[in-house]
């Protein structure tokens, strides 16, 4: 045995020993990493670019305010109790026998809006039926004026037999979406009102039984998440007010640099499809530059608008198919406000405050104010302009997290680099510069491409109809960066834009030409130190 | 005294290896039991030198000239292959098994690992060179295939006490097991380094874990030997081994990867790179789309078996000169039949010096030296059966042979 342990340790001692260091060698990889088409596509798929002679063209809409019906008339969950009990110690219940209580009045609680028909697109009444009597009950429920299509609304319930201990139960829930109500009262002139009925009805087929002045019978109906697609009545003096604020994360990346637009033309749309009156005020539009902390707010001198100051929204006219909405339009362009100044602020936090209020007089309509499925108070802010622009120098930073975890004494990228190879149909120059970043944000090394890639205006070659230019931009890695790859957690990519002229000698506005793009191939070149 | 000269014997099995690579020396009238401890380390090659094959094994840095060098002697197919085992066996010539006054038994055991790889040349360069300087060119590596086994085994059998001839039955141990054949392979870089195509087809196994026990298994072990009588006059002795013939249970499991796949990359788009959609964020799925099969089978494997046939020397023979021949394979490695011839000059009744040239195996032409000594009871042979291997650095590999046989 001791041999054989002899003879095993000797053999690991032979094979192990062979070994005596790593070996390695270098080798040189080239793989794809990266080939993206980047156009303007997409905006203009969504409309928000057009094409004009052969040029795009900004034609931006987006929505501020978008005010419907829901919003305007909201009616609360309400619940409606009631009972019944005899006048009589003992009373004997037939089969067949009924006993109904008379039309009651239920106000629903809508503060100032004072409604006097409503039609539901959305909601239901859950519905609680309680019997004491030792027969099964029948319980009809009417809502009187609450229609569908002229058929008032009816159910029926049966509840089983119960004792005043155990009242026999029966729920239910009705979906009353599609039915008009009319709130005028048992009187017709009254507004938030709903009336109901309640007959209860002891089984036809049941047993003779007896009710005495203690049994009470309980129906709970509560009208649950309704929602109105027609109101009329008065609305009351509802005022809407907000500052609206939103980053353009686009800008929040731009460093230094400047913009110069052309002619520029932003409109604010107020649509009403409401039939109310209002009075509408802007009290600001401004913007603030992220990088310089500069504020610019929009200025305006015109004789129908001026921040601050209210302006009158007219009611739409009309019925259902018929109705008209009215329209407004404030207008801001370059002989009428600062707007040029507002954009080559490139405020990428932008703030707007407005406030709306209904019915700025009263209720001068006689009650008359009206809602239908397709109101709405909407603002819209509208660009259309030529997409010409200028840039001399507008510098961007996008920041990418990295890492690459490299073990020296395993195989390991030693140096290299990566090649960008641009076709360019932008009139738009770029220089860009890689960051390495350490975890706190400190930069190890700067990697500067070996040149910039070329403006379409100074290519000489054609793609898919557009004149390009063609660029090979270099990033070398050197030893030093690549032994401290493992420190590098961020990546700075730092874009400089122009928008040089033919002979390169100023940065002015350039439009963009239909079809412009930019292809991008990016490849990387390594050597590794294997070891094994 | 006898123990000790066991145990030295089995401690110079360490250093020894196996037996069928040197001359066996066919002794008839042989009624002594034996004891034989052989080994072999073979690594050979068709086209990696010395220069670069002992770096690989040794350690060291590869310069690119080495590389180039040893590139330039590649054909487009090509093979490598490492053999190591020791083995000790003991023969009794003076038992009768089975009652029968012939047959003696035999015991043995050893360690055995083998392997081979069939490579293509752009395999070679890949591996070395990377593949930048295959931009603007086609990489294939179809064909190309690979595989290795270590295990051990004990056995027992019976031994003709005349003729030598042998067969015995080896209990195996696995203890690894690895293989990878690609069926279609083939990389595509545009000259530009900007688009790559993969079109592969293949498969990799291999065992698992650490554990020295992967498997079990039973082979068979045949040894036997014959003699040409011509005129009346027995004239020479032939032999024909089989080893290994058997198979293993790798009862643990192998863990299979199997790929069959077309791939065009041209590179990620820019929104891949960055947020919730990154790549970074979502890896899997693009290995899933190389279409990578992963399971774990049981499966149950042949042995790497081998064979040889082929003239021996007879040691009773009375002239000084003598010589061998023959072909030996293994069939399910990359090993092409190798063809030997050699012969043997002995001076004496003590000392026995060869040469021999062999063709085929992992490797090509190469030349072979070896010596016996006989000494009473002992008869201790080395030798090499790639000679400039073993002293220039341009030889194709390395091969050492010691064997040990001693009368009890």
């Amino acid at each position: 045995m001791k041999q054989l342990v002899l003879v095993f340790t000797l053999f690991i001692l032979l094979f192990s020993s062979c070994k005596k260091e790593k070996t390695i060698w270098n080798s040189d990889w080239v793989a794809p990493l990266v080939n993206d088409t980047l156009t303007l596509d997409k905006f203009v798929k969504n409309g928000s670019i057009i094409s004009n002679l052969g040029y795009y063209e900004l034609n931006f809409t987006r929505t501020l305010l978008d005010l419907n019906l829901t919003e305007v008339v909201q009616i609360p969950d309400t619940s409606i109790y009631q009972t019944f009990t005899i006048a009589f110690s003992n009373f004997v219940l037939n089969p067949g026998t009924s006993f109904v209580n008379s039309v009651e009045e239920h106000n629903l609680n809508l503060q100032d809006v004072e409604i006097k028909k409503i039609r539901l697109s959305n909601g239901n009444i859950h519905v609680k039926f309680e019997n004491p009597v030792n027969t099964p009950v029948f319980f009809k429920m009417q809502l009187v004026g609450v229609t569908k299509n002229g058929v008032p609304f009816e159910n029926t319930f049966k509840a089983p037999a119960g004792t005043q201990l155990n009242p026999g139960i029966v729920e239910g829930s009705i979906d009353i979406s599609g039915y008009e109500m009319d709130l005028t009262g048992i009187t017709g002139g009254k507004f938030n009102v709903l009336q109901s009925l309640f007959t209860v009805t002891t089984d036809p087929d049941g047993a003779t039984t007896s009710m005495t002045n203690a049994d009470v019978t309980k129906i709970t109906a509560t009208l649950e998440n309704l929602k109105v697609d027609y109101a009329r009545g008065y609305f009351g003096q509802k005022i809407i007010s907000d500052t609206l604020e939103t980053t353009i994360d686009f800008l929040t990346k731009v460093k230094s640099g400047l913009v110069d637009f052309g002619a520029t033309d932003l409109k604010f749309k107020v649509t009403n499809g409401l039939k109310i009156p209002a009075k509408a005020i802007i009290s600001l539009i401004q913007n603030k530059n992220v990088i310089t902390g500069t504020d610019v707010q929009l200025t305006t001198s015109q004789s129908d608008f001026n921040f601050g100051e209210a302006f009158t929204i007219d009611p739409a006219k009309g019925a259902w198919t018929t109705l008209v909405e009215s329209k407004k339009e404030i207008g801001f362009n370059s002989s009428n406000s600062s707007i040029e100044n507002y954009l080559e602020n490139l405020g990428a936090t932008q703030k707007i405050g407005y406030s709306i209020q209904l019915n700025p007089w009263g209720n001068t309509s006689g009650g008359w104010n009206e809602l239908f499925p397709t109101s709405k108070l909407k603002v819209d802010v509208v660009a259309k302009m030529p997409l010409t622009i200028g840039l001399d120098g507008l510098t961007l930073k996008n920041t990418f997290d990295f890492q690459i975890k490299q073990d020296k004494e395993k195989s390991h990228i030693v140096s290299g680099g990566l090649t960008l190879l641009a076709t360019n149909g932008f009139p738009i120059s770029g220089a860009l510069t890689l960051e390495l970043l350490d975890e706190n944000g400190g930069v190890l090394f700067t990697v500067d491409g070996t040149e910039s890639i070329a403006s379409s205006i100074t290519g000489s070659t054609f793609s898919k109809g557009i004149q390009t230019a063609n660029s090979i931009v270099h990033f070398y890695f050197t030893k030093e960066m690549v032994a401290k790859i493992s420190q590098i957690k961020k990546l700075n990519v730092i874009s400089k834009f122009s928008t040089p002229n033919a002979s390169l000698t100023l940065n002015e506005p350039i439009k963009i030409p239909e079809g412009a793009f930019l292809g991008v191939k990016i490849k990387s070149d390594f050597k590794i130190e294997n070891r094994y | 005294m006898r123990m000790l000269k066991i145990g030295f014997l089995c401690l110079l099995s360490g250093i020894s290896f196996s037996q069928q690579f040197l001359p066996i020396q066919y002794d008839s009238s042989a009624t002594y039991n034996e004891l034989i401890v052989s080994g072999n380390v073979e690594l050979s090659s068709t086209s990696i030198q010395n220069q670069l094959f002992r770096k690989l094994i040794y350690g060291g840095e590869i310069s690119s000239d080495q590389i180039n060098t040893s590139l330039s002697k590649h054909l487009p197919m090509n093979r490598l292959g490492v053999d190591l085992n020791s083995e000790v066996e003991f023969r009794n010539f003076k038992a009768n098994v089975f009652k029968n006054s012939r047959w003696g038994y035999l015991i043995k055991g050893g360690y055995y690992a083998i392997g081979g790889v069939n490579y293509s040349k752009d395999i070679f360069g890949l591996v070395f060179n990377g593949n930048q300087n295959y931009l603007g060119t086609k990489i294939d590596i179809s064909g190309s295939h690979f595989s290795f086994s270590s295990f051990q085994k004990i056995g027992f059998g019976i031994i003709d006490k005349k003729s030598k001839s042998s067969i015995s039955l080896n209990y195996i141990n696995a203890s690894d097991n690895q293989g990878a054949f690609i069926q279609k392979g083939t990389m595509d870089l545009n000259e530009d380094g900007t688009l790559l195509k993969l079109d592969a087809k293949g498969s990799y196994r291999s065992t698992q874990g650490s554990n020295f026990n992967k498997g079990i298994g039973v082979g068979l072990d045949i040894d036997y030997r014959f003699m040409i009588i011509r005129n009346g006059v027995k004239n020479s002795t032939f032999q024909f081994i089989a080893k290994n013939i058997g198979i293993v249970n790798y009862s643990s499991g192998l863990q299979t990867y199997q790929m069959d796949s077309t791939l065009t990359f041209e590179g990620f788009k820019l929104n891949q790179l960055y947020g919730d959609q990154s790549i970074f964020n979502d890896s899997v799925s693009y290995v899933d789309s190389l279409h990578i099969q992963e399971s774990i089978e049981n499966k149950v494997l042949f042995l790497p078996v081998f064979f040889q046939f082929g003239k021996i020397i007879n040691e009773d023979y009375s002239s000084k000169w003598n010589y061998f021949y023959g072909i030996r394979l293994y069939p399910t490695l990359a090993f092409t039949p190798m063809i030997y011839l050699g012969g043997q000059w002995k001076p004496n009744s003590k000392v026995e010096i060869g040469s021999q040239a062999s063709v085929g195996g992992f490797s090509r032409f190469r030349m072979g030296l070896y010596s016996n000594f006989n000494l009473s009871n002992w008869a201790i042979g080395i030798g090499s059966q790639d000679i400039i291997g073993m002293i220039s650095n341009k030889g194709y590999g390395q091969s050492l042979l010691i064997r040990l046989r001693c009368k009890l």
